[in-house]
């Protein structure tokens, strides 16, 4: 599918005005879906603990397009390598394997989340801190990329905590 | 000992059909204490009496049988260049332990973090990894053979992968959170995925079980 450019729209003349309003509404519409057929959120990093390197790395990626979408690596100016993991429960045992790509099902939200896939970053020089920010760019399929923001967090930040009167 | 692949396999079908095998003894009648409440996970009539070991905790102290007698114990197996399923146990235990009181004068909870990795976990960087966690967390280390005597009781079972290029290796070790009554007997057993409310909730009621059992 293609969607009306701008230089459709100039070669358009006046002759039939009542469709420019359309087309540009076509263009806004198509624009706007190619925008969103893959969209990232709840995207954070855990807060490596003192004296640890790594960090996971888990966000949510809603798939809107009616294919199967692959997100191949990701990457960050921030960080020295940043891998694709899996943490699997078999029988009892917990084994993380790297995976080379996620695929994404059509019209589904997969989540990266504790306890399955997620991301495994390597840092270097100072550990970054809960509230502060990391850049991601995620790469899929096809060459496109998504760069979206992860927010440092200090795991279990859903714990109870004790703040009797 | 370095275990390797063929090893750990042998060792965790043993583990897994020794803790199958006490697991399904739970439903056998007849102990003072009445018969076990339907409580998953909980290793009774049979539970594994846990005997000599010899560790070491994060503050160069000895941490043997005597550490754990007295005393209810959760132990966990991990490693700290894990990123995903350790931190996020050990998160869930610190939930537990915010959920978990024990009563006046009863035998209080401790929770205990044992290494499967002590050549890159050394006591200095257990104690500071731990410590983010819970400051009451212990960190616990010894060789892979004092180790071994440990986790083989337990029916706790790891294995080292191969080093890369770069010299990193992953560690597979079992994923669940032990429950060791005062008299040192395995008594519970908390698979993955772990729920620190889930597992606050079935430890009371393994407690009162227990407890209310010794006082009949």
């Amino acid at each position: 599918m293609s969607g009306p450019g701008a230089s459709s729209r100039g070669r358009l003349g006046a002759t039939t005005a009542a469709v420019i309003p359309a087309l540009i509404l076509a263009a806004a519409l198509a624009g706007a879906a190619a925008e969103v057929l893959l969209e990232v959120t709840d995207a954070w990093i855990t807060e490596p603990p003192p004296g640890s390197t790594l960090a996971g790395g888990y966000l949510a990626i809603a798939n809107r397009d009616n294919r199967v979408r692959v997100l191949e690596r990701v990457t960050s100016p921030d960080v020295a390598r940043i891998e694709l993991h899996r943490t699997e429960v078999v029988e009892g045992l917990a084994r993380m394997r790297e995976v080379q790509s996620i695929e994404l099902a059509p019209a589904a939200t997969t989540r990266l989340a504790p306890g399955g896939y997620h991301l495994m970053l390597h840092l270097e020089g100072d550990r970054p801190h809960a509230g502060e920010e990391l850049a991601l760019e995620l790469h899929f399929d096809g060459g496109e990329t998504l760069a979206v923001t992860a927010e440092v967090r200090r795991r279990g930040d859903n714990a109870v905590h004790h703040h009797h009167p | 000992m370095r275990l390797t692949r063929r090893n750990a396999l042998v060792a965790a079908a043993f583990a897994l059909a020794t803790v199958s095998g006490l697991g399904g003894g739970m439903y056998l009648a007849g102990s003072r204490h009445g018969a076990a409440p339907d409580i998953p996970g909980l290793l009774w009539p049979q539970p594994k009496a846990i005997g000599h070991f010899a560790l070491v905790d994060d503050h160069e102290r000895p941490f043997d049988r005597g550490r754990l007698a007295g005393k209810w114990s959760f132990l966990f197996f991990g490693f700290t260049h894990c990123p995903d399923i350790c931190p996020t146990t050990l998160a869930t235990l610190a939930n537990v332990a915010a959920r978990l009181h024990a009563p006046v004068g009863g035998a209080p909870y401790q929770y205990v973090f044992v290494t499967v990795d002590p050549q890159r976990d050394t006591t200095a960087h257990l104690a500071e990894y731990v410590d983010y966690f819970d400051e009451r967390f212990i960190g616990v280390r010894g060789d892979d053979e004092a180790l071994a005597e440990f986790t083989r009781q337990l029916g706790v079972v790891w294995f080292r992968g191969e080093p890369d290029e770069e010299g990193r290796y992953l560690v597979d070790h079992t994923a669940a959170v032990m429950l060791v009554d005062p008299e040192v007997r395995l008594v519970g057993v908390f698979s993955a995925p772990h729920d620190a409310a889930d597992i606050a909730a079935r430890t009371a009621r393994i407690r009162a079980f227990l407890e209310g059992g010794q006082r009949s």
